[in-house]
């Protein structure tokens, strides 16, 4: 089986942002004791493995425009959660979908992220979604303000594994 | 932004090379050198449009939970209680929505324990009227990426 520590260990050199230079892998190969290419296939490892989902340049989104945006909460049938999910996925302005728990005051159990650049485009958008699926109920949560967006990073202090 | 620039990002969140030098393969493929790419993309990060280029970890895969929190505040309460979250490492994102809940953030846990401490702290703050987790049952998309 995977060694889970190894991992951690790996992951917490892996996790830093590339650096822009000619080449950016040697900064993690030193770290990891290896050389670049080793790296790298340990890179693909990972992504084969499921544990890096994708190794590529994150954008801020509201930098592009896409300043407007809303959690969209459906009350879906369960046995028609997965189907309505798959749906949703498809459109290429949802970045995130779920199936999340609910509660008898919060019956909603399928959530997607819907960004667009104006609200029209937001209406439009979300009433495009609500026409794609059947659902019982659904709550419009539009984001009101962005107090904080980060990437988690493994916590190194503890560990001995500060750079 | 202009054409070339949009093509660079579009190119580094959608098909990033894996290979020993990266930029000088971005830089072919858009008819540029490695030293125009990497000035390029140093530009883009300064300017703050480029987060980073970076692994994207699965967090559950190595032990951590995630979960979305939403939360029921009073209005004059939001911005006292989203200023708390910020110091919180564990608290990736926090966004005020219109709403019966209005108040939202996720939170990575590496213990039960340590999410059910944040959140008896989080109940006892003042205008904090109710606190509901969200984990994820199933994800059908984690997207990250728009076309720019």
């Amino acid at each position: 089986m995977f060694d889970k520590e190894k991992d951690v260990k790996n992951l917490s050199v892996l996790q830093k942002p590339l650096r822009f230079e000619p080449r950016p892998f040697e900064q993690f190969a030193k770290k990891l004791g290896i050389d670049e290419l080793q790296t790298i296939e340990l890179i693909k490892e990972y992504i084969s493995r499921g544990v890096i989902r994708r190794f590529a340049g994150i954008i801020k989104h509201d930098r592009i425009g896409y300043r407007f945006n809303a959690m969209v909460a459906f009350q879906v049938e369960s046995e028609k959660c997965d189907d309505a999910g798959e749906v949703l996925s498809k459109f290429p302005y949802i970045t995130h979908c779920y199936r999340r728990s609910s509660y008898p005051e919060w019956p909603y159990n399928l959530y997607a992220m819907i960004h667009a650049r104006d609200n029209e485009e937001l209406d439009q958008r979300i009433n495009e979604v609500k026409g794609a699926i059947s659902f019982v109920s659904v709550a419009v949560l539009p984001t009101l303000q962005e107090f904080k967006k980060s990437l988690f990073q493994i916590p190194t202090d503890d560990k001995g594994l500060i750079e | 932004m202009n054409k070339l620039e949009k093509d660079l990002l579009n190119l580094v969140q959608n098909d990033f090379p894996l290979s020993v030098r990266p930029f000088e393969v971005i830089g072919k493929k858009l008819g540029i050198s490695e030293d125009q790419c990497i000035e390029m993309l140093k530009k883009l990060s300064d300017a703050g449009i480029l987060r980073a280029v970076r692994a994207v970890i699965n967090w559950n895969s190595i032990g951590y939970s995630t979960i979305l929190i939403g939360m029921k505040v009073q209005p004059q309460n939001v911005a006292e209680i989203a200023k708390e979250l910020q110091h919180i490492d564990e608290i990736t994102h926090n966004y005020s929505r219109a709403g019966e809940l209005n108040l939202w953030f996720t939170l990575i846990y590496s213990s039960v324990n340590q999410k059910d401490i944040l959140i008896e702290r989080l109940r006892k703050m003042q205008g904090v009227m109710d606190i509901k987790e969200f984990p994820a049952e199933k994800v059908y998309k984690i997207g990250l990426k728009l076309d720019v």
